[in-house]
């Protein structure tokens, strides 16, 4: 529950610097410096404050940690229900789709896109929420496979139940836990892989990312380790928090964690 | 059900890689040409060049063709193993992969043996000392390892040991002097390798430690220790063997992905791999040879699967081989 903690401290810095922090694109005379109590993090090669930019960053990190796998999770688990659920047709286009999908890493694809199309934060998002839904997809169905033949469902059904009632009271709260560990490591994943694009210089130019900051900072190891180490930590730490939420829930639930829930 | 005998198995498999290749290279070819910009415009230079200079190039490389005719095309020339040409580069796509494909394998095999050596050894003494300090360590290690952004913990490993330590070069894959002995590359390759084994060993980590403590509460470890077996050899020859088929899988599972996937650690060193061409060949839309590293990647994780469904079948004495 220490990751949980953690991200709640970053989500209410990313809120405070939204209100009161300096301006993360303001260059100024002043660059390369090292931290002092006006620039507690020091300044970029162009000036910058790195504490203001690793507080914008930050919002950028959450956005694309939470919003695709969060589309992923609600696209997941309901093609997941109903595939495991009626099983047919809707069952085999999945089990085709997931192995397709499996075929091209995540990250050629989300390089590929982003470098002809534009990194756009929502674009990297989209091709995110596409290539997680199907594993939520494919871990709910099994979850649901293996539920539905309970006897408490085969009770419901003989007092009347509906399956929409059946699916919907019973099975999605018994999945649930299995989505959300899922989530947790594909949040994680998300932040890893926005970073990783803006570093490769592919990603959004127009809000300040913690990869782009440590692409910079690669010119300048040799006279300003400030501007690689502190958004380094930055995004490790976020990486960690996510990781360590999911194992967490994993724990707390019950569910089988990393391993399963990789891909 | 009978069980299908293995070379049905295995024929099965074969045909529906094969398909879902194919599939995988006609969505490549759908997803590069949607995207605004072509081949003909980067080798024409800056926008705004002639229209009918463009047009001519685009005839020359086919461009113009419509995209089934397209993707048909390039599916039977890639089935004969050509891969086609790359106007950028100046040479056939198959030379291009070609030159980079052996410092790729030097530095995936690297970093997957040491991944897989480590990864097992810290897993088997986790399982080993379970609960206690030194298996709470290696957790700790274990998810640092997979929590590090790659391309930052290359930056910080070069900083301290290129920058301030002096002790290893801080990229490329030989010496610029021209010294490029074994020695040299060696030196070269242990930074980037090291950086690209930590996330897979991370993994091995934990599935070896889960399948280890499985294996140690079953019957036949408690028969071998009351025989008189050593502790090593109870952790070793009795239940390592049974602990290590999810093992066998995250690794050829990664197999697939730790060529291409290496793009990031082959930047930050600039090793001349196949990751590094991928880069550099999306940013300088050089199609062909993009097209046909998405499709290298695709065939390996098809092969990885497969291989892993084999080395499953082979190491449960329950579907042995036949």
């Amino acid at each position: 529950m220490v990751g949980g903690l953690f991200l709640l401290a970053m989500i209410g810095a990313t809120v405070f610097a939204a209100l009161a922090a300096g301006d993360p694109f303001q260059p100024s005379e002043t660059i390369l410096r090292s931290p002092s109590r006006l620039h507690p993090l020091g300044t970029d090669e162009l000036g910058r404050d790195i504490l203001s930019r690793i507080l914008s960053g930050a919002a950028t990190t959450l956005k694309i940690a939470i919003v695709p796998p969060a589309v992923a999770a609600a696209v997941g688990t309901l093609v997941g229900l109903l595939a495991g659920y009626y099983g047919g047709l809707l069952d085999e286009v999945l089990l085709k789709l997931m192995e397709f999908t499996l075929v091209v890493p995540r990250f050629l694809i989300a390089l590929v896109a982003a470098a002809f199309f534009g990194g756009h934060l929502w674009l990297v998002g989209l091709v995110l929420a596409a290539t997680f839904w199907p594993s939520t997809a494919r871990l709910v169905r099994a979850e649901t496979i293996s539920l539905r033949e309970r006897e408490f469902v085969a009770a419901s059904r003989s007092l009347g139940a509906s399956d929409g009632w059946i699916l919907s009271r019973h099975l999605l709260l018994l999945v649930a836990p299995v989505v959300a560990v899922n989530s947790s490591f594909q949040a994680g994943q998300a932040a890893l892989i926005e970073a990783g694009l803006a570093f490769l210089g592919v990603g959004d130019r127009n809000v300040v990312s913690w990869g782009a900051m440590l692409a910079d900072a690669q010119s300048y190891l040799q006279v300003g380790w400030w501007t690689s180490v502190f958004p380094g930590i930055a995004l490790a730490s976020m990486v960690l928090a996510l990781n360590l939420l999911g194992d967490g829930l994993a724990d707390t639930w019950n569910v089988r964690g990393r391993e399963a829930a990789r891909g | 059900m009978r069980p299908d005998s293995f070379a049905v198995f295995l024929l099965r498999r074969l045909v529906s890689g094969i398909v879902l290749l194919a599939m995988v290279t006609a969505a490549t070819f759908v997803l590069i040409t949607a995207a605004p910009g072509d081949t003909a415009q980067v080798l024409a230079g800056q926008a705004g060049a002639d229209p009918a200079y463009l047009a001519l190039i685009r005839r020359r490389l086919q461009l113009d063709r419509p995209l089934p005719y397209q993707i048909a095309a390039y599916l039977r020339q890639s089935a004969q193993g050509d891969l086609g040409f790359s106007v950028i580069q100046g040479r056939p796509v198959r030379d291009a992969i070609g030159g980079r494909l052996l410092a790729s394998l030097l530095l995936a095999g690297t970093a997957f043996f040491l991944a897989a050596l480590l990864g097992v050894t810290l897993g088997v003494i986790a399982a080993h000392r379970r609960g206690g300090v030194v298996d709470a360590a290696i957790s700790v290690i274990s998810l640092l390892a997979y929590s590090l952004p790659v391309f930052w913990l290359g930056q910080l490993l070069i900083a301290l040991f290129a920058v301030r330590l002096h002790w290893l070069p801080a990229g490329g894959m030989r010496s610029a002097d021209g010294s490029g002995g074994f020695g040299d590359v060696v030196h070269h390759l242990a930074l980037p390798a090291v950086t690209l084994s930590l996330l897979l060993m991370a993994l091995i980590v934990r599935v070896t430690r889960t399948a280890m403590s499985e294996a140690l509460v079953e019957d036949y470890v408690s028969a071998a220790r009351a025989k008189g077996a050593s502790e090593p050899r109870v952790l070793i020859r009795h239940a390592l063997p049974n602990a290590l088929r999810p093992v066998v899988t995250v690794l050829t599972g990664y197999l697939g992905l730790i060529l291409t996937g290496a793009v990031l650690v082959e930047t930050v060193f600039v090793w001349p791999g196949l990751g590094r061409l991928l880069y550099d060949s999306v940013l300088a839309r050089d199609t062909p040879v993009l097209a046909g590293l998405l499709l290298l990647s695709a065939t390996l994780v098809v092969a990885a699967n497969i291989l892993a469904d084999v080395l499953y079948r082979a190491l449960d004495p329950r579907t042995a081989l036949r």
